[in-house]
């Protein structure tokens, strides 16, 4: 992708003819379908990214701040999601992107994203967010702010409390041991197929236990990935595990039909099972070892920076930050995000529940507690091809 | 059709023949019950495809769907799903570009099929365009996104979803007009020529119908595969969102999308039911 | 089977029937275009393969990292799983769909209900592959419809826990997937095959069986291999079941492709799926080369004329 500048002129047109002479029949019939003209002189941002930083209902924001979203939705999938930003330039028609944050350590010094202007007038909110969040490694690279946090949470997992006789208020520090090599959940154990995940969190336990001595849990070099793929090997053919899953729709079904004990889910799955199965029949875990700590950050693709609409960019960004998007996001998946207390407060000046106000403040209090442990999530690991490499070992044993 | 060498052939199993066989193969042989049978395992099969499909339209109206039991019922998924409409654009598009796809597969299947039966040497040909078949999808969709892409840099979009469906979907048609190619006597032609037929009224008058089912299918063929890609979609999407790729998106959300989706498949069903019936039976009327 | 099944007699072509109804440039166009969209990203592809990707990059040196690592990490085991269990999936359907497809085709004679089926046939490409397969579960669990009604006859008295997340599993929630393209050619055949064929046959004194072996047989083939193809080329790419009812036990190609895909290592994607294509390559080869005195595979489309 050298020598982008050099030849634009003449790349156009070889665009133009290939396009036309390929796309011709699809593109003129697929032209007439609605929805993709309409572009009206309202305040329009055009996001990209994964589905988890959707409110159900984006008409709540146009209400409130005036600012229509139009939303491609990508699976959480980074290779394509890296793909569409590097390669496939994405950002010439995308205005915000969401994706894991750690993205910006690739993609940051390679010129994708713009920095954050801290200093946008629209950006109000910036500067009582808590540092917590936005100074955090997984917004910022080399010293520069690439992204706003969005939502977050610490990932372990979930499980029955009877099944390991733990207290049923769920308020235990319960240690990774009861997944990984306790005879009372042989057999009933499921794992995330992500390797990213369930290799860290693996590797984190046994760093934490003193079984290994692992530098960074979630940046392995191959010989230490080897080590904990060796331990995976051993508990798969021990018969630790009952399946090896891979959609949110298995963990929920997993849980809700009581197919499995433990299971390193997201919490919302552990949510839906309990409508099913009554409240805290599954109880999402506090650990003694630590979480897999990731949050969600929205970029800014360089191409949008310079664009006209980009103070519109920085309210929707904004949005996001205040109370009624941090309200929505708490309800609907149990994930927390800077700026809880704007969202408790909406949420009490909405007459909202009881209930509801206190699982807000709940969701606060839980994520500040995991926050306190171990460790942080890498989206982007240095060693992302050999520890992809090792776990095929895991998966082929 | 008469002097069949086949025919001939089968003139020729005597009675020596069949001695040799045991009478344990002749009892088996000469059972008429074979038809029984044969619906019988299709029978089984289509209970194979149903029982799932029959459960899933029953989820789709119970309060947990994922659960295997239905109750309580309810409809509001279907009320969701309604209010929803996210989901609009991408399946007309995809039904767009289904038929698009189906309509050049014909088209082009019927060109080169036709042609490859009139080939002395037609193998290398044959297996040339069955390529992408034994290609795994998702590397196909990496060796054109590279190609079209990183290569030519071309903007992806539209087009390049419609390149990879006619990729994937082409070779399926292709093989289904020569499956009816292939049973079609030249001398037919021969004899129209004699006739004094020209060429568009020996292809129009005689050949078309003859090849009618295959082309019929390669349609058929092309629009359900286009339907329904997902692998090498994902690598040429540009920005664009088909039906396949909404799900696989959706599937990210970390909220159930399960309830949405049982409720859509069940419509979909619904609806496609009586009008593919329809469209067979006078596809079927109209051949037989 | 004394009687050669097949082996099409020498055809006799003269030079002006080759050229009834052939444009000439068909075929040279076809290849061309089909070259620019197929043949040219593959290779591509296949050079790829003897790159490197460093921290999400590709880096364009020579190297044969890729297909070192196909190995020692025990990758290539999935291209031999994966076409295993398609080839046994492919059997599996052929068995149930040459009976059903004759019959669909000869012995059902309501033209309405021969729609029905076809139409039952069809759906199933309407309706998203994972909402299917995932009511499985629900029917296979330990706590599923099976084993809780087995459970509750008495039969037995743990749940089976094979019945889930295991090869047989996969196997199960395939058949039903994987049918629908197994019956459309060899339907397509059967009905081709004209009735007086078989009012002949049986007028020389075949039973239906001699009928079936000497007359149907020989006649579908193009149908039954089209058939195979069908079925064995998504059961190539197969990742729902084995992801859904094989609980990652069964970890087949297209996972294999798709994880390496995700952290953009192209090249080990692109070298597997060449040892994929060469395996298939191989079992064609043997295909023919064991067949070659009865059938003539090159020639197996072409019209006839004799």
């Amino acid at each position: 992708m050298q020598g982008k500048d050099d030849d634009d002129q003449l790349r156009l047109a070889r665009r133009d003819l290939l396009r036309g002479a390929a796309g011709l029949g699809a593109t003129a019939l697929l032209a007439t379908v609605p929805g993709a003209a309409a572009m009206a002189a309202e305040e329009r941002v055009k996001a990209y990214g994964t589905t988890t930083a959707q409110l159900k209902n984006w008409d709540l924001m146009t209400k409130s701040i005036g600012v229509t979203v139009d939303y491609t939705p990508t699976n959480s999938d980074i290779g394509v999601f890296m793909r569409d930003v590097m390669a496939n330039d994405i950002g010439d028609n995308v205005d915000v992107f969401f994706f894991d944050g750690g993205t910006q350590n690739v993609l940051g010094p390679q010129g994708a994203y713009a920095e954050i202007d801290e200093k946008n007038p629209e950006l109000t909110l910036w500067d009582r967010t808590p540092d917590a969040w936005k100074r955090s490694d997984l917004v910022r690279f080399d010293g520069k702010q690439y992204g706003i946090p969005v939502i977050g949470n610490g990932d372990c997992f979930g499980y029955f409390p009877e099944k390991i006789g733990a207290n049923p208020n769920g308020q235990d520090d319960v240690s990774w041991s009861v997944f990984f090599e306790d005879d009372r959940t042989k057999g009933r154990v499921a794992i995330d197929r992500s390797w990213l995940q369930s290799l860290s969190e693996t590797a984190n336990y046994l760093n934490e236990t003193g079984k290994q001595k692992i530098e960074d849990v979630a940046d392995m070099p191959g010989p230490v990935a080897a080590k904990v793929v060796d331990y995976l090997v051993e508990r798969k053919k021990a018969g630790q595990f009952r399946t090896i899953f891979t959609a949110f729709e298995e963990q929920v079904q997993l849980l809700g039909n009581k197919e499995i004990d433990l299971i390193n889910c997201w919490e919302p799955a552990t949510k839906e099972a309990n409508l099913k199965l009554g409240p805290n029949a599954t109880i999402y875990a506090f650990t003694v070892e630590g979480y897999y700590k990731w949050l969600i950050e929205a970029t800014i693709p360089v191409q949008a920076a310079k664009r006209a609409n980009i103070d519109t960019v920085y309210k929707f960004l904004n949005y996001m930050l205040g109370g009624e998007y941090r309200a929505y996001q708490a309800k609907e998946r149990g994930y927390a995000g800077p700026n809880m207390d704007l969202g408790v407060k909406y949420a009490q000046d909405h007459n909202w529940p009881k209930e509801d106000v206190e699982l807000l403040q709940y969701t606060q209090t839980k994520v500040d507690r995991k926050y306190k442990k171990p460790f942080f999530c890498k989206t982007t690991p240095v060693h992302a091809s050999e520890m992809e490499e090792e776990w095929q070992r895991f998966l082929n044993a | 059709m008469i002097g069949n060498p086949r025919l001939q052939r089968l003139a020729r199993v005597d009675t020596h023949q069949l001695d040799q066989r045991g009478r344990y193969w002749r009892r088996l042989s000469g059972w008429s019950g074979w038809g029984r049978v044969g619906m019988c395992l299709g029978f089984f099969a289509i209970a194979m495809i149903y029982v799932p499909i029959a459960l899933l339209a029953l989820m789709s109206i119970s309060q947990s769907p994922l659960s295997g039991i239905p109750y309580p019922l309810t409809l509001q998924h279907y009320g969701t799903l309604l209010s929803d409409g996210r989901w609009l654009l991408p399946l007309q598009k995809s039904v767009i570009m289904g038929v698009v796809v189906a309509f050049t597969c014909m088209l082009v299947a019927t060109l080169v099929g036709r042609a490859i039966t009139r080939m002395k040497r037609p193998g290398g040909v044959l297996i040339v365009s069955l390529i992408p078949l034994f290609v795994p999808g998702l590397t196909m969709g990496a060796a054109l996104f590279i190609f079209l892409r990183t290569m030519l840099d071309l903007k992806l979009g539209l087009w390049s979803i419609f390149v990879a469906h006619m990729v994937w979907a082409l070779p399926f048609a292709l093989l289904l007009v020569l499956v009816v190619a292939s049973r079609f006597d030249l001398r037919l032609l021969e004899a129209a020529s004699d006739l004094g037929a020209n060429n568009w009224q020996r292809f129009w008058q005689i050949e078309f119908p003859i090849l009618r089912p295959g082309i019929m299918g390669a349609g058929i063929f092309g629009f359900l595969l286009s339907f329904n890609e997902l692998l090498r979609s994902i690598f040429v999407r540009g920005q664009e969102t088909t039906m396949p790729i909404y799900n696989w998106a959706m599937a990210a959300s970390q909220q159930s999308q399960v309830p949405i989706i049982f409720a859509l498949a069940t419509i979909i069903l619904l609806v496609t039911l009586p009008v593919m019936s329809i469209f067979f039976w006078l596809l079927f009327r109209k051949a037989g | 089977m004394a009687i050669s099944t097949a082996a099409a007699p020498r055809r006799y072509r003269s030079l002006q029937l080759g050229r009834l109804g052939r444009l000439p440039i068909v075929i040279p166009g076809f290849l061309v275009v089909w070259s620019l969209m197929v043949v040219l990203p593959l290779l591509v592809v296949v050079a790829f393969s003897f790159f490197q990707v460093k921290y999400y990059k590709v880096v364009y040196q020579p190297s044969l990292d890729a297909w070192i690592s196909l190995f020692t990490s025990g990758r290539w085991l999935v291209a031999v799983r994966t076409l295993r269990i398609a080839l046994t999936m492919t059997a599996i359907e052929l068995f149930l769909a040459f009976p059903f497809g004759l019959w669909l085709a000869k012995g059902c004679r309501s033209v309405p209900l021969k729609a029905f089926i076809i139409t039952l046939l069809t759906i199933p490409f309407f309706l998203d592959p994972s909402s299917r397969t995932i009511v499985w579960r629900a029917i296979l669990g330990s706590g599923g419809l099976i084993n809780s009604g087995l459970m509750h006859l008495g039969v037995i008295n743990a749940p089976i826990e094979w019945l889930l997340y295991s090869e047989f599993a996969v196997h199960f929630g395939m058949i039903g997937s994987y049918f629908p393209t197994m019956v459309f050619p060899i339907f397509m055949i059967m009905s081709l095959i004209d009735d007086e064929y078989l009012q002949a046959s049986a007028d020389l004194g075949a039973s239906p069986g001699q009928t079936l072996v000497h007359v149907i047989m020989p006649l579908a083939i193009p149908g039954v291999m089209a058939g195979i193809i069908f079925t064995l080329v998504p059961l190539m790419a197969a990742f729902v079941e084995p992801q859904m009812l094989g609980g990652g036990f069964v970890n087949l190609l297209g996972d294999s492709v798709d994880s390496a895909l995700r952290e953009l290592k192209y090249p080990t994607a692109a070298a597997l799926s060449t040892v994929v294509v060469a395996i298939l390559a191989f079992c064609l080869l043997v295909l023919i080369l064991m067949t070659r005195k009865r059938f003539d595979f090159a020639n197996m489309f072409t019209a006839t004329h004799r």
